[in-house]
Protein backbone atom coordinates (compact mmCIF):
# COMPACT_ATOMS: atom_id res chain seq x y z
CA UNK A 1 0.00 0.00 0.00
CA UNK A 2 2.66 2.58 0.96
CA UNK A 3 4.37 1.49 -2.71
CA UNK A 4 1.73 2.00 -4.56
CA UNK A 5 1.73 5.57 -2.57
CA UNK A 6 4.80 6.50 -3.13
CA UNK A 7 4.80 5.50 -6.96
CA UNK A 8 1.64 8.09 -6.98
CA UNK A 9 3.45 10.66 -5.49
CA UNK A 10 6.21 10.46 -7.84
CA UNK A 11 4.26 10.41 -10.78
CA UNK A 12 2.39 13.42 -9.58
CA UNK A 13 5.51 15.49 -8.84
CA UNK A 14 6.97 14.40 -12.19
CA UNK A 15 3.97 15.58 -14.09
CA UNK A 16 3.81 18.74 -12.25
CA UNK A 17 7.33 19.46 -12.68
CA UNK A 18 7.06 18.24 -16.70
CA UNK A 19 4.00 21.24 -16.68
CA UNK A 20 6.48 24.09 -14.85
CA UNK A 21 9.28 23.08 -17.44
CA UNK A 22 6.26 23.19 -20.33
CA UNK A 23 5.28 26.61 -19.19
CA UNK A 24 9.08 27.85 -18.54
CA UNK A 25 9.44 27.12 -22.17
CA UNK A 26 6.81 29.38 -23.31
CA UNK A 27 8.03 32.04 -25.34
CA UNK A 28 8.23 35.48 -22.87
CA UNK A 29 10.47 38.41 -23.67
CA UNK A 30 10.04 40.04 -27.07
CA UNK A 31 13.42 41.24 -29.14
CA UNK A 32 13.58 44.99 -28.66
CA UNK A 33 13.09 47.40 -31.28
CA UNK A 34 17.09 47.16 -32.09
CA UNK A 35 17.21 43.75 -32.38
CA UNK A 36 14.45 43.43 -34.45
CA UNK A 37 15.71 45.45 -37.31
CA UNK A 38 19.42 44.18 -36.93
CA UNK A 39 17.36 40.99 -37.57
CA UNK A 40 14.99 41.89 -40.52
CA UNK A 41 18.73 43.91 -42.12
CA UNK A 42 20.21 40.86 -41.94
CA UNK A 43 18.65 38.09 -43.12
CA UNK A 44 16.89 40.38 -46.00
CA UNK A 45 19.36 43.76 -46.58
CA UNK A 46 16.50 44.67 -49.36
CA UNK A 47 14.34 45.65 -46.39
CA UNK A 48 16.34 48.23 -45.31
CA UNK A 49 14.50 48.47 -41.84
CA UNK A 50 14.86 51.97 -40.12
CA UNK A 51 11.76 52.34 -37.63
CA UNK A 52 9.93 49.67 -35.88
CA UNK A 53 6.55 51.13 -35.53
CA UNK A 54 4.49 49.20 -32.85
CA UNK A 55 5.39 45.31 -32.31
CA UNK A 56 2.62 43.43 -32.16
CA UNK A 57 2.06 40.13 -30.28
CA UNK A 58 -0.65 38.12 -31.54
CA UNK A 59 -0.28 35.34 -28.75
CA UNK A 60 2.05 33.32 -27.30
CA UNK A 61 4.18 32.50 -30.50
CA UNK A 62 2.94 34.78 -32.81
CA UNK A 63 3.78 38.13 -33.48
CA UNK A 64 3.52 41.16 -36.10
CA UNK A 65 5.98 43.80 -36.75
CA UNK A 66 4.74 46.76 -38.99
CA UNK A 67 7.70 48.96 -39.80
CA UNK A 68 9.33 51.82 -42.19
CA UNK A 69 12.54 51.22 -43.91
CA UNK A 70 15.15 53.98 -44.86
CA UNK A 71 13.53 54.55 -48.34
CA UNK A 72 10.20 55.47 -46.33
CA UNK A 73 8.33 52.32 -47.78
CA UNK A 74 6.06 50.78 -44.79
CA UNK A 75 6.31 47.26 -45.19
CA UNK A 76 5.26 44.28 -42.41
CA UNK A 77 7.34 41.53 -40.83
CA UNK A 78 5.90 38.46 -39.15
CA UNK A 79 7.70 36.59 -36.26
CA UNK A 80 6.85 33.43 -35.12
CA UNK A 81 8.69 31.57 -31.78
CA UNK A 82 9.87 28.50 -32.84
CA UNK A 83 13.12 26.16 -31.55
CA UNK A 84 13.11 28.20 -28.38
CA UNK A 85 13.59 31.43 -30.01
CA UNK A 86 11.89 34.57 -31.98
CA UNK A 87 12.44 33.60 -35.85
CA UNK A 88 11.68 36.33 -38.72
CA UNK A 89 9.13 34.50 -40.76
CA UNK A 90 8.72 36.54 -43.48
CA UNK A 91 9.12 40.48 -44.40
CA UNK A 92 6.53 41.55 -46.83
CA UNK A 93 4.70 44.97 -48.06
CA UNK A 94 1.90 46.75 -46.42
CA UNK A 95 -1.33 45.73 -48.38
CA UNK A 96 -3.93 43.58 -46.52
CA UNK A 97 -2.74 40.24 -46.18
CA UNK A 98 -4.75 37.43 -43.68
CA UNK A 99 -2.45 35.66 -41.47
CA UNK A 100 -4.06 32.23 -40.28
CA UNK A 101 -1.98 31.09 -37.40
CA UNK A 102 -4.27 27.73 -37.20
CA UNK A 103 -5.72 27.37 -41.20
CA UNK A 104 -8.89 25.11 -39.29
CA UNK A 105 -9.60 27.43 -36.77
CA UNK A 106 -10.67 31.09 -38.40
CA UNK A 107 -10.64 32.76 -34.39
CA UNK A 108 -7.22 32.52 -35.73
CA UNK A 109 -6.98 34.31 -38.58
CA UNK A 110 -5.70 38.35 -38.07
CA UNK A 111 -6.05 41.05 -40.76
CA UNK A 112 -2.41 42.64 -41.02
CA UNK A 113 -2.01 45.52 -43.19
CA UNK A 114 0.69 48.67 -43.15
CA UNK A 115 -0.77 51.29 -45.56
CA UNK A 116 1.47 53.91 -46.94
CA UNK A 117 0.58 57.65 -46.14
CA UNK A 118 1.74 58.79 -49.81
CA UNK A 119 -1.04 56.48 -50.69
CA UNK A 120 -3.35 58.72 -48.79
CA UNK A 121 -6.15 56.48 -47.84
CA UNK A 122 -8.81 57.23 -45.36
CA UNK A 123 -10.10 54.14 -44.82
CA UNK A 124 -10.11 49.97 -45.51
CA UNK A 125 -13.53 48.80 -46.27
CA UNK A 126 -13.00 44.49 -45.55
CA UNK A 127 -15.44 42.33 -46.81
CA UNK A 128 -16.41 38.80 -46.86
CA UNK A 129 -17.58 37.56 -49.55
CA UNK A 130 -19.54 34.44 -50.57
CA UNK A 131 -20.96 33.64 -53.58
CA UNK A 132 -24.25 32.94 -54.55
CA UNK A 133 -24.95 29.71 -56.46
CA UNK A 134 -26.69 26.77 -57.18
CA UNK A 135 -26.15 23.35 -58.19
CA UNK A 136 -28.37 20.57 -59.59
CA UNK A 137 -26.42 16.78 -59.87
CA UNK A 138 -28.85 13.66 -60.88
CA UNK A 139 -26.18 11.28 -59.85
CA UNK A 140 -26.03 11.37 -56.75
CA UNK A 141 -29.40 13.34 -56.61
CA UNK A 142 -28.86 16.82 -55.50
CA UNK A 143 -30.66 20.18 -55.64
CA UNK A 144 -28.32 22.53 -53.48
CA UNK A 145 -28.75 26.57 -53.35
CA UNK A 146 -26.11 28.28 -51.85
CA UNK A 147 -26.90 32.37 -50.51
CA UNK A 148 -25.14 35.39 -50.97
CA UNK A 149 -22.81 36.55 -48.05
CA UNK A 150 -21.47 40.02 -47.96
CA UNK A 151 -20.05 41.27 -44.81
CA UNK A 152 -18.62 44.02 -44.41
CA UNK A 153 -16.32 46.16 -41.31
CA UNK A 154 -14.16 49.62 -42.15
CA UNK A 155 -10.73 50.54 -40.90
CA UNK A 156 -9.08 53.94 -40.46
CA UNK A 157 -5.68 54.00 -41.78
CA UNK A 158 -5.28 57.95 -41.66
CA UNK A 159 -4.16 58.35 -38.02
CA UNK A 160 -2.54 54.93 -37.93
CA UNK A 161 -1.08 53.80 -41.10
CA UNK A 162 -0.47 49.79 -39.75
CA UNK A 163 -2.90 47.28 -38.27
CA UNK A 164 -3.46 43.78 -36.49
CA UNK A 165 -6.97 42.91 -36.18
CA UNK A 166 -8.95 39.46 -35.38
CA UNK A 167 -12.01 38.59 -37.36
CA UNK A 168 -15.50 39.99 -35.83
CA UNK A 169 -17.06 37.60 -34.42
CA UNK A 170 -19.88 36.99 -36.84
CA UNK A 171 -17.40 36.39 -39.54
CA UNK A 172 -15.42 33.39 -37.70
CA UNK A 173 -18.74 31.89 -37.07
CA UNK A 174 -19.73 31.87 -41.13
CA UNK A 175 -15.97 30.67 -41.82
CA UNK A 176 -16.04 28.10 -39.02
CA UNK A 177 -19.25 26.37 -40.21
CA UNK A 178 -17.75 26.51 -43.88
CA UNK A 179 -15.05 25.30 -43.18
CA UNK A 180 -16.63 22.21 -41.04
CA UNK A 181 -18.84 21.61 -44.09
CA UNK A 182 -15.92 21.52 -46.78
CA UNK A 183 -14.10 18.91 -44.14
CA UNK A 184 -17.28 16.51 -44.32
CA UNK A 185 -17.36 16.51 -47.88
CA UNK A 186 -16.34 13.36 -49.12
CA UNK A 187 -14.42 11.94 -52.81
CA UNK A 188 -17.05 10.26 -54.43
CA UNK A 189 -14.37 8.52 -56.44
CA UNK A 190 -10.45 8.30 -57.30
CA UNK A 191 -10.19 11.40 -59.08
CA UNK A 192 -12.02 13.82 -56.85
CA UNK A 193 -9.18 15.75 -55.04
CA UNK A 194 -9.72 16.10 -51.37
CA UNK A 195 -9.15 19.42 -50.33
CA UNK A 196 -12.11 21.68 -51.01
CA UNK A 197 -11.91 25.10 -50.79
CA UNK A 198 -13.84 27.29 -49.03
CA UNK A 199 -15.80 29.29 -51.86
CA UNK A 200 -15.78 32.37 -48.85
CA UNK A 201 -13.27 34.56 -48.42
CA UNK A 202 -12.41 37.93 -47.54
CA UNK A 203 -11.43 41.05 -49.47
CA UNK A 204 -11.04 44.66 -49.64
CA UNK A 205 -11.70 47.89 -50.99
CA UNK A 206 -9.13 50.83 -49.93
CA UNK A 207 -11.05 54.30 -49.98
CA UNK A 208 -9.45 57.47 -50.11
CA UNK A 209 -10.32 60.96 -48.39
CA UNK A 210 -12.80 61.54 -51.28
CA UNK A 211 -14.69 58.86 -50.76
CA UNK A 212 -13.18 57.25 -53.84
CA UNK A 213 -11.84 53.61 -54.67
CA UNK A 214 -8.28 53.76 -55.12
CA UNK A 215 -5.76 51.75 -55.90
CA UNK A 216 -2.44 52.25 -53.61
CA UNK A 217 0.57 51.91 -55.51
CA UNK A 218 3.24 52.90 -53.19
CA UNK A 219 2.00 49.97 -50.85
CA UNK A 220 1.92 47.36 -52.92
CA UNK A 221 5.77 48.54 -53.87
CA UNK A 222 8.35 46.61 -52.92
CA UNK A 223 9.59 42.90 -52.70
CA UNK A 224 8.93 39.82 -49.99
CA UNK A 225 10.96 37.44 -48.24
CA UNK A 226 10.35 34.26 -46.26
CA UNK A 227 12.05 32.39 -43.86
CA UNK A 228 9.52 30.03 -42.54
CA UNK A 229 6.56 28.55 -43.75
CA UNK A 230 3.92 30.58 -42.34
CA UNK A 231 -0.38 30.52 -43.54
CA UNK A 232 -0.54 33.79 -45.13
CA UNK A 233 -3.51 35.06 -47.66
CA UNK A 234 -3.17 38.17 -50.17
CA UNK A 235 -6.52 39.20 -50.54
CA UNK A 236 -7.87 40.78 -53.51
CA UNK A 237 -9.29 43.72 -53.89
CA UNK A 238 -13.26 44.47 -54.57
CA UNK A 239 -14.42 46.79 -56.95
CA UNK A 240 -17.80 48.53 -56.09
CA UNK A 241 -19.86 47.12 -58.85
CA UNK A 242 -18.97 43.63 -57.36
CA UNK A 243 -21.12 44.37 -54.43
CA UNK A 244 -24.26 44.15 -53.38
CA UNK A 245 -26.45 47.28 -52.36
CA UNK A 246 -28.76 47.66 -49.45
CA UNK B 1 -4.79 3.03 -46.62
CA UNK B 2 -5.02 6.01 -45.43
CA UNK B 3 -4.32 7.47 -41.88
CA UNK B 4 -6.78 9.87 -40.44
CA UNK B 5 -5.39 11.84 -37.55
CA UNK B 6 -8.69 14.02 -36.68
CA UNK B 7 -10.94 12.49 -34.13
CA UNK B 8 -14.45 11.87 -35.60
CA UNK B 9 -16.67 13.00 -33.63
CA UNK B 10 -19.22 10.73 -35.30
CA UNK B 11 -20.02 8.32 -32.29
CA UNK B 12 -21.65 5.51 -34.85
CA UNK B 13 -18.31 5.53 -36.97
CA UNK B 14 -16.09 5.68 -33.57
CA UNK B 15 -18.09 2.19 -32.32
CA UNK B 16 -17.93 0.65 -35.10
CA UNK B 17 -13.64 1.49 -35.58
CA UNK B 18 -13.35 -0.27 -32.34
CA UNK B 19 -15.24 -2.84 -33.45
CA UNK B 20 -13.36 -3.68 -36.47
CA UNK B 21 -10.13 -3.08 -34.91
CA UNK B 22 -11.26 -5.59 -32.09
CA UNK B 23 -12.26 -7.79 -34.40
CA UNK B 24 -8.86 -7.54 -36.48
CA UNK B 25 -7.08 -8.34 -33.05
CA UNK B 26 -9.14 -11.14 -32.38
CA UNK B 27 -8.03 -12.95 -35.44
CA UNK B 28 -4.53 -12.34 -34.56
CA UNK B 29 -4.96 -13.99 -31.18
CA UNK B 30 -6.63 -16.47 -32.69
CA UNK B 31 -4.10 -17.58 -34.94
CA UNK B 32 -1.41 -17.15 -32.97
CA UNK B 33 -2.97 -19.65 -30.17
CA UNK B 34 -3.86 -21.99 -33.35
CA UNK B 35 -0.34 -22.45 -34.83
CA UNK B 36 2.03 -25.37 -33.95
CA UNK B 37 5.15 -23.20 -34.24
CA UNK B 38 4.77 -20.02 -32.56
CA UNK B 39 6.53 -16.65 -34.40
CA UNK B 40 7.25 -13.91 -32.43
CA UNK B 41 4.26 -12.52 -31.18
CA UNK B 42 5.56 -8.56 -31.40
CA UNK B 43 6.69 -9.16 -35.25
CA UNK B 44 3.26 -11.22 -36.21
CA UNK B 45 1.31 -8.33 -35.33
CA UNK B 46 3.80 -5.83 -37.23
CA UNK B 47 3.17 -8.57 -40.22
CA UNK B 48 -0.21 -8.16 -40.10
CA UNK B 49 -0.03 -4.49 -40.15
CA UNK B 50 2.04 -4.26 -42.87
CA UNK B 51 -0.06 -6.78 -44.38
CA UNK B 52 -3.05 -4.30 -44.21
CA UNK B 53 -1.09 -1.70 -46.94
CA UNK B 54 -3.10 -2.20 -49.93
CA UNK B 55 -3.54 -1.00 -53.46
CA UNK B 56 -7.05 0.05 -53.39
CA UNK B 57 -10.04 1.52 -54.97
CA UNK B 58 -12.20 4.07 -54.03
CA UNK B 59 -15.79 3.38 -55.24
CA UNK B 60 -19.01 4.23 -54.48
CA UNK B 61 -21.45 1.80 -52.64
CA UNK B 62 -25.14 2.34 -51.08
CA UNK B 63 -24.17 5.94 -51.29
CA UNK B 64 -21.10 5.93 -49.01
CA UNK B 65 -17.16 6.05 -51.04
CA UNK B 66 -14.98 3.13 -49.81
CA UNK B 67 -11.88 1.38 -50.67
CA UNK B 68 -11.94 -1.30 -52.22
CA UNK B 69 -8.75 -3.45 -51.77
CA UNK B 70 -7.41 -4.47 -55.06
CA UNK B 71 -3.72 -5.41 -54.65
CA UNK B 72 -2.23 -7.22 -51.75
CA UNK B 73 1.21 -4.75 -51.90
CA UNK B 74 1.69 -5.21 -48.28
CA UNK B 75 1.75 -9.14 -47.78
CA UNK B 76 3.88 -9.15 -51.33
CA UNK B 77 6.12 -6.99 -49.13
CA UNK B 78 6.28 -9.33 -46.44
CA UNK B 79 6.65 -12.09 -48.95
CA UNK B 80 10.04 -10.34 -50.14
CA UNK B 81 11.60 -9.65 -47.28
CA UNK B 82 11.27 -12.64 -45.54
CA UNK B 83 13.41 -15.85 -45.65
CA UNK B 84 11.15 -18.60 -47.61
CA UNK B 85 10.93 -20.71 -44.01
CA UNK B 86 10.06 -17.95 -41.86
CA UNK B 87 7.84 -16.36 -44.36
CA UNK B 88 5.63 -19.98 -43.93
CA UNK B 89 5.78 -18.63 -40.00
CA UNK B 90 4.02 -15.48 -40.94
CA UNK B 91 2.02 -15.93 -43.95
CA UNK B 92 -1.30 -15.93 -42.40
CA UNK B 93 -0.58 -12.82 -40.09
CA UNK B 94 0.13 -10.94 -43.59
CA UNK B 95 -2.88 -12.49 -45.34
CA UNK B 96 -5.30 -11.28 -42.09
CA UNK B 97 -3.71 -8.11 -42.35
CA UNK B 98 -4.80 -8.18 -45.98
CA UNK B 99 -8.38 -9.36 -45.12
CA UNK B 100 -8.87 -6.56 -42.37
CA UNK B 101 -9.46 -4.04 -45.48
CA UNK B 102 -12.69 -5.88 -45.98
CA UNK B 103 -13.48 -5.62 -42.72
CA UNK B 104 -13.28 -1.68 -42.88
CA UNK B 105 -15.36 -1.99 -45.82
CA UNK B 106 -18.00 -3.91 -44.56
CA UNK B 107 -17.78 -1.52 -41.07
CA UNK B 108 -18.10 1.77 -43.39
CA UNK B 109 -20.95 0.29 -44.86
CA UNK B 110 -22.52 -1.20 -41.56
CA UNK B 111 -21.98 2.73 -40.13
CA UNK B 112 -23.00 4.31 -42.98
CA UNK B 113 -26.13 2.32 -42.62
CA UNK B 114 -26.73 2.86 -38.62
CA UNK B 115 -26.12 6.60 -38.91
CA UNK B 116 -29.09 7.07 -41.37
CA UNK B 117 -30.78 4.63 -38.87
CA UNK B 118 -29.69 6.88 -35.94
CA UNK B 119 -30.41 9.94 -37.62
CA UNK B 120 -32.70 10.27 -40.01
CA UNK B 121 -31.78 11.95 -43.12
CA UNK B 122 -34.13 14.96 -43.85
CA UNK B 123 -35.55 15.39 -40.47
CA UNK B 124 -35.12 18.44 -38.89
CA UNK B 125 -34.79 17.03 -35.88
CA UNK B 126 -31.44 15.75 -36.76
CA UNK B 127 -29.82 18.85 -38.08
CA UNK B 128 -31.02 21.19 -35.73
CA UNK B 129 -31.12 19.57 -31.69
CA UNK B 130 -29.54 22.02 -29.39
CA UNK B 131 -30.01 25.86 -29.91
CA UNK B 132 -29.03 26.57 -26.74
CA UNK B 133 -25.61 28.77 -28.35
CA UNK B 134 -27.58 29.92 -31.23
CA UNK B 135 -27.73 33.13 -33.08
CA UNK B 136 -28.61 34.48 -36.31
CA UNK B 137 -26.24 36.58 -38.48
CA UNK B 138 -27.48 38.63 -40.73
CA UNK B 139 -25.15 37.81 -44.07
CA UNK B 140 -26.40 40.45 -47.13
CA UNK B 141 -26.94 44.02 -46.26
CA UNK B 142 -29.94 43.93 -48.34
CA UNK B 143 -32.18 43.41 -45.54
CA UNK B 144 -33.16 44.51 -41.53
CA UNK B 145 -31.59 42.55 -38.51
CA UNK B 146 -33.00 39.60 -37.14
CA UNK B 147 -33.66 37.87 -34.01
CA UNK B 148 -33.62 34.79 -32.23
CA UNK B 149 -35.71 33.28 -29.46
CA UNK B 150 -35.24 29.83 -28.52
CA UNK B 151 -38.47 29.52 -27.58
CA UNK B 152 -40.41 31.06 -30.52
CA UNK B 153 -38.26 28.88 -32.87
CA UNK B 154 -38.19 25.65 -30.97
CA UNK B 155 -41.93 25.72 -31.04
CA UNK B 156 -42.05 26.08 -34.92
CA UNK B 157 -39.61 23.71 -35.35
CA UNK B 158 -42.10 20.91 -34.91
CA UNK B 159 -44.67 22.09 -37.34
CA UNK B 160 -41.98 22.50 -40.00
CA UNK B 161 -43.02 21.17 -43.36
CA UNK B 162 -40.95 20.03 -46.26
CA UNK B 163 -40.74 21.76 -49.17
CA UNK B 164 -39.07 20.81 -52.40
CA UNK B 165 -36.03 22.88 -53.04
CA UNK B 166 -36.03 25.00 -56.63
CA UNK B 167 -32.64 26.49 -56.54
CA UNK B 168 -32.18 27.25 -60.60
CA UNK B 169 -35.18 28.90 -60.18
CA UNK B 170 -34.65 30.97 -56.83
CA UNK B 171 -31.20 31.94 -58.41
CA UNK B 172 -32.97 33.07 -61.59
CA UNK B 173 -35.39 35.51 -59.91
CA UNK B 174 -32.72 37.11 -58.04
CA UNK B 175 -29.92 37.03 -60.54
CA UNK B 176 -31.61 37.41 -64.03
CA UNK B 177 -35.13 38.49 -63.25
CA UNK B 178 -34.74 41.09 -60.65
CA UNK B 179 -35.88 44.28 -61.92
CA UNK B 180 -33.59 46.46 -59.83
CA UNK B 181 -30.16 47.03 -61.01
CA UNK B 182 -27.31 44.53 -60.22
CA UNK B 183 -26.49 45.90 -57.11
CA UNK B 184 -29.56 45.67 -55.31
CA UNK B 185 -30.46 41.76 -55.65
CA UNK B 186 -32.68 40.86 -52.80
CA UNK B 187 -31.03 37.40 -51.48
CA UNK B 188 -34.10 35.06 -50.93
CA UNK B 189 -32.28 33.25 -47.76
CA UNK B 190 -30.63 36.20 -46.30
CA UNK B 191 -29.51 34.98 -42.63
CA UNK B 192 -27.52 32.46 -41.02
CA UNK B 193 -28.48 30.49 -38.16
CA UNK B 194 -24.78 29.59 -36.41
CA UNK B 195 -24.11 27.78 -33.16
CA UNK B 196 -27.13 25.28 -33.57
CA UNK B 197 -25.79 21.84 -33.02
CA UNK B 198 -27.09 18.80 -34.94
CA UNK B 199 -28.48 15.50 -33.09
CA UNK B 200 -26.12 14.57 -30.47
CA UNK B 201 -23.37 12.16 -31.67
CA UNK B 202 -24.34 12.47 -35.43
CA UNK B 203 -21.07 14.45 -36.36
CA UNK B 204 -23.35 15.93 -38.97
CA UNK B 205 -21.88 19.43 -40.61
CA UNK B 206 -24.31 22.09 -41.73
CA UNK B 207 -25.21 25.61 -42.42
CA UNK B 208 -28.56 26.84 -42.06
CA UNK B 209 -29.95 29.68 -43.04
CA UNK B 210 -32.96 31.47 -43.03
CA UNK B 211 -35.84 33.03 -45.89
CA UNK B 212 -36.54 36.55 -46.44
CA UNK B 213 -39.78 36.23 -45.11
CA UNK B 214 -38.94 34.29 -42.08
CA UNK B 215 -40.76 31.10 -42.05
CA UNK B 216 -38.35 29.12 -44.36
CA UNK B 217 -35.30 27.37 -42.92
CA UNK B 218 -32.46 25.56 -45.78
CA UNK B 219 -30.04 23.39 -44.09
CA UNK B 220 -27.29 22.38 -46.43
CA UNK B 221 -25.48 19.39 -45.22
CA UNK B 222 -22.08 17.50 -46.74
CA UNK B 223 -24.20 16.07 -49.85
CA UNK B 224 -28.20 17.22 -49.79
CA UNK B 225 -30.08 20.13 -49.13
CA UNK B 226 -33.23 20.35 -47.22
CA UNK B 227 -35.73 23.13 -47.34
CA UNK B 228 -39.24 23.22 -44.56
CA UNK B 229 -41.69 25.80 -44.60
CA UNK B 230 -43.85 26.97 -41.36
CA UNK B 231 -46.63 28.98 -41.17
CA UNK B 232 -45.29 31.21 -38.49
CA UNK B 233 -41.90 33.57 -38.37
CA UNK B 234 -39.05 31.21 -36.99
CA UNK B 235 -37.37 34.25 -35.71
CA UNK B 236 -37.90 38.07 -35.32
CA UNK B 237 -37.53 40.32 -38.02
CA UNK B 238 -35.96 43.98 -36.77
CA UNK B 239 -38.00 46.94 -39.00
CA UNK B 240 -36.99 47.37 -42.59
CA UNK B 241 -33.87 49.06 -43.07
CA UNK B 242 -34.78 52.65 -44.32
CA UNK B 243 -31.60 52.78 -46.27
Amino acid sequence: MNKKKIIILVSLAAIALIVILFYNAQPKDFPNDKQLIENMNGHYPEAGALKVQAATRLDERHAVVPFISSDDHYGVSYWIWKGLKWKLARVDTGEPKLWKLNANDPSTYYLVWNIDPKDQLNRINYYLIGPRGYSITQKPESNIYTPKIQKQFSSAVEEQTYGVLQLPEEWVQIMSSSLQLNKARQPSDIFQNRSFGSPIHVAWMPINQAEEMKNPIYTFNGGHYQLEKINLDYLQIINQDELELP
Amino acid sequence: MQFNFDLPNNIITIIFSVLSWGFISFLVIRQFLKQEVKPVLWRAILVALIGLGAFSLNITLFHTSVKLPILPLGVWFVYFLLKKTTFQLYRRFAWIGFWANFVFLIATLLSALTHSWVYPKGQVSTYVANVNDAAIIRIVPSTSEAYFHKEQFMKQLKELKPTPIESDNWYRAIVLESESPSNYRKEKFPYQLVGAMPKWGSGIATEIYIEEDSKGILITTANQQYYYRSTEPLIERGADSDE
